[in-house]
């Protein structure tokens, strides 16, 4: 009957002793993991993603620069075979001009692509960016508007933390001078392109023995493939001119003119891997 | 912290809320058995001190009361009691007396040993468990923070680690609930034990005085 006795004389002290101890324990753990407060910097760090993924695309751009371009040296010369002198040199101007103008039209609409993939990158990050990049798309004629809406941007993201300003606006320099250089390089690129094609025709012309029994204006096309160094690995007739004498010479001049001379651009040398070569007799 | 705690799922929530209560519990007995024991230790040494000291049984008994009595009191007072009552009944055994007069103090050692022993288990039970309640919730924090992390593309540690974090804390809590409970439990076992031995150390001697005394007679 007085076995409760003890147990009740100390219950309410040990109850607030309990209580005390857990409060200890608690703020002790607060205390200790009050590291958890400076977790939100890497968040911030976050940040540095669009600007770096924004920083890479120009190479891209000049990349499928080089890939549309391709197929463009083949273009001109048929037509100018079967033209006169004069017309063909008026064409060739206005073709030239004409490929300058697609190539920038190219240029710039892989400029567009490149920057729609930036922003999509950076919707992960921001809504607002989103918005910016439909009214990107909707304007995006006009290549140094987009210039500045990015560096627009850049800085709407540079205002949250200032130390990563000038780095920034640094950065959206760069990414300026790489869009407007990128369309100057395609346009010299696909200049130089032409140059070489021409150059590798004019040797394999100078090579060419013409057989006397040829009748008319015999046109023959051959895919030429190439080494690095320029020297011809394989020549295989695409479209014979009907003659076999005069398709047996080109390719006896194509296999002489060996090695061709390459562009000295290493990008521009992966074109020259795969030739399309046209050749009329009456074209010199 | 407590955004962590905040954050977790319902599961863990409760995983967490249990394991508080009961460390509350367990930190609230630890403290009544720590008084208990404390009070129980020091109350039989004064009263062996008293007892052995030659003082006078009978007054001894007169100035028992059950408020501000120990264990210890309580046996010899049961004892006593037992043995008075046979005292004054004429033709009584001495044998019997004394041995009716164990019976109440083996008695009343069972009660006084059930009432310190009480709630041990309770500490036992946390000791054991506790540690797997908070397991459990970890586990459970586990998966829902990779189930969240099989719907991100790019998988990160920043994704995990909350989510493994605040699991954690579920282990913390049943670890630290548990810790203690384990330490109090051993603690006061031994305790315990070693006031039955004196207790019944205790009751032998008792039960030798009253049976000179029967004999006396």
């Amino acid at each position: 009957m007085y076995a409760m006795a003890t147990p009740t004389s100390g219950r309410l002290p040990a109850a607030v002793l309990a209580v005390l101890v857990h409060l200890l324990f608690f703020a002790l753990l607060v205390y200790s993991l009050d590291w958890k407060t400076h977790a939100p910097e890497p968040v911030m760090v976050e940040l540095w993603q669009p600007q770096v993924a924004s920083y890479q695309p120009p190479p891209k751009v000049v990349k499928q620069v080089e890939k549309v371009s391709k197929p463009e040296p083949v273009q001109p010369n048929p037509d100018i075979a079967l033209a006169d002198k004069k017309r063909k040199l008026a064409e060739q101007a206005a073709q030239l001009a004409a490929q300058k103008q697609a190539a920038q039209k190219l240029a710039q609409a892989a400029q567009v692509k490149a920057q729609a993939q930036q922003l999509l990158d950076k919707k992960l990050v921001e809504q607002k960016i989103t918005e910016q990049k439909q009214a990107q798309q909707a304007k995006a004629d006009v290549q140094k508007q987009q210039a500045q809406k990015q560096a627009a941007l850049r800085q709407l993201i540079a205002q949250q933390s200032q130390t990563e300003l000038k780095n920034e606006s640094a950065r959206a320099l760069v990414g300026q001078k790489n869009a407007a250089s990128a369309s100057k390089q395609a346009a010299d690129m696909s200049k130089m392109q032409n140059e070489y094609v021409e150059k590798i025709k004019a040797k394999i012309r100078g090579k060419i023995i013409l057989p006397d029994s040829l009748q008319g204006n015999p046109q023959a096309r051959f895919a030429v493939s190439l080494l690095p160094t320029g020297e011809v690995l394989q020549v295989k007739l695409l479209r014979g001119s009907g003659q076999s004498a005069y398709d047996d010479a080109v390719e006896r001049a194509i296999l002489k003119a060996s090695p061709l001379p390459m562009p000295p651009d290493a990008s521009l040398m992966a074109q020259f891997r795969e030739l399309d070569l046209k050749f009329a007799k009456d074209e010199k | 912290m407590l955004a962590l705690v905040a954050s977790a799922s319902l599961t863990v929530k409760l995983v967490m809320a249990l394991l508080l209560v009961a460390s509350m519990m367990s930190w609230w007995f630890i403290f009544i058995k720590l008084f208990a024991v404390k009070r129980a230790t020091q109350l039989a040494q004064e009263f062996e001190q008293t007892f052995w000291n030659g003082a006078d049984l009978q007054l001894l008994f007169e100035r028992f009361s059950p408020e501000r009595s120990g264990e210890l009191e309580r046996i010899f007072e049961a004892g006593f009691r037992e043995f008075m009552k046979f005292k004054k009944q004429p033709h009584t055994d001495a044998t019997m007396m004394t041995e009716s007069a164990r019976r109440a103090m083996r008695a009343a050692y069972q009660r006084e040993m059930d009432s310190l022993e009480s709630h041990l288990s309770f500490l036992a039970t946390v000791g054991s468990v506790s540690p797997y309640v908070g397991l459990f919730g970890t586990v459970w924090g586990i998966m829902n923070a990779f189930r969240g992390l099989a719907n991100v593309a790019q998988a990160t540690l920043s994704h995990v680690a909350p989510g493994i974090a605040e699991a954690l804390i579920a282990t913390a809590m049943g670890l630290f609930a548990a810790i203690p409970a384990v330490v109090a439990y051993n603690r006061y076992t031994a305790d315990i034990d070693r006031l039955a031995n004196r207790y019944e150390s205790f009751i032998e001697e008792f039960s030798n005085i009253l049976q000179r005394q029967a004999n006396q007679k």
